[in-house]
């Protein structure tokens, strides 16, 4: 998933108090920015390869782990909490989100290396212009992506927020 | 890519913005036309992806770039995005 990122982050800022027992309002700036943030977290690897200090295979590894997303979702915790179950709910999304990839997720890492992934969509690479329209050639990423989209603006008529006040 | 895929995303945008007012709209505040549009407009993304199922072309370039690994450290992604499609054309002819 590319753009869709942005939609499903927004999407859980507009669940902040839900997620947060009241304590972050939906869709301020403080929620949008943790759940910005956090979603987009595992994908920080491409920046890491980009600066080579990581070769490409790096990407969707480490990043993308249960147990790393657990780990700095808990740093994130402790700083405070109420960042912390929207970090949570953001980076978990986020890994969901990246399944339907033919790249598969290998969510027990360091446990066991084996990659999982629902194959909707083939993977495209992690950054440019070959990634970009290669992904947006395929069917399931414009049906999962875009109805991300939808779902954000069902979210934003629900909350009353502009455009639809 | 056909073009009936356009055409048909279209239709099923209008179908979705139908189901989103539908199971959404609260009954003291309908949608204006304006909402309409735009719940139209992002419906059509997904109903692209929805008529792009029925068209073989998306199809050929999942299996396209199901054959490039794009981790291998020396190549660039464009280098073999065209060498795959030569491949290609040379086994069509």
């Amino acid at each position: 998933m590319q753009l869709g990122h942005v939609a499903v982050a927004l999407t859980i800022a507009s669940f902040a108090p839900e997620l947060t027992g009241g304590q972050v309002e939906a869709l301020s700036l403080e929620s949008i920015l943790v759940a910005l943030f956090a979603h987009e977290f595992p994908n920080f690897d491409g920046l890491v390869i980009m600066a080579k200090l990581a070769p490409k295979k790096f990407h969707c590894t480490w990043s993308h782990s249960l147990i790393v997303g657990f780990l700095a979702g808990l740093i994130t915790w402790f700083i405070n909490p109420a960042w912390g179950y929207i970090f949570w709910a953001s980076i978990f999304l986020h890994y969901l989100a990246d399944m339907p990839s033919s790249v598969g997720l290998p969510l027990f890492m360091p446990f066991s290396y084996k990659r999982y992934t629902f194959n909707l969509w083939a993977d495209t690479g992690y950054f440019g212009w070959v990634s970009f329209v290669g992904t947006y050639q395929q069917a399931w990423t414009w049906i999962l992506e875009g109805g991300a989209y939808v779902v954000l603006m069902i979210r934003l008529y629900q909350l009353k927020i502009w455009p639809f006040v | 890519m056909l073009k009936r895929t356009p055409l048909l995303a279209f239709i099923i945008a209008g179908l979705m913005t139908l189901l989103i007012a539908l199971l959404f709209q609260e009954e003291d505040r309908s949608f204006t036309t304006g909402q309409t549009v735009i719940f139209y407009f992002f419906s059509f993304f997904p109903s692209m992806g929805i008529a792009m199922l029925f068209d073989p072309f998306p199809n050929k370039i999942k299996e396209m770039y199901l054959k490039i690994n794009f981790y291998i450290q020396e190549e660039n992604p464009e280098d073999q995005v065209a060498k795959v499609l030569k491949e290609e054309l040379e086994g069509k002819n």
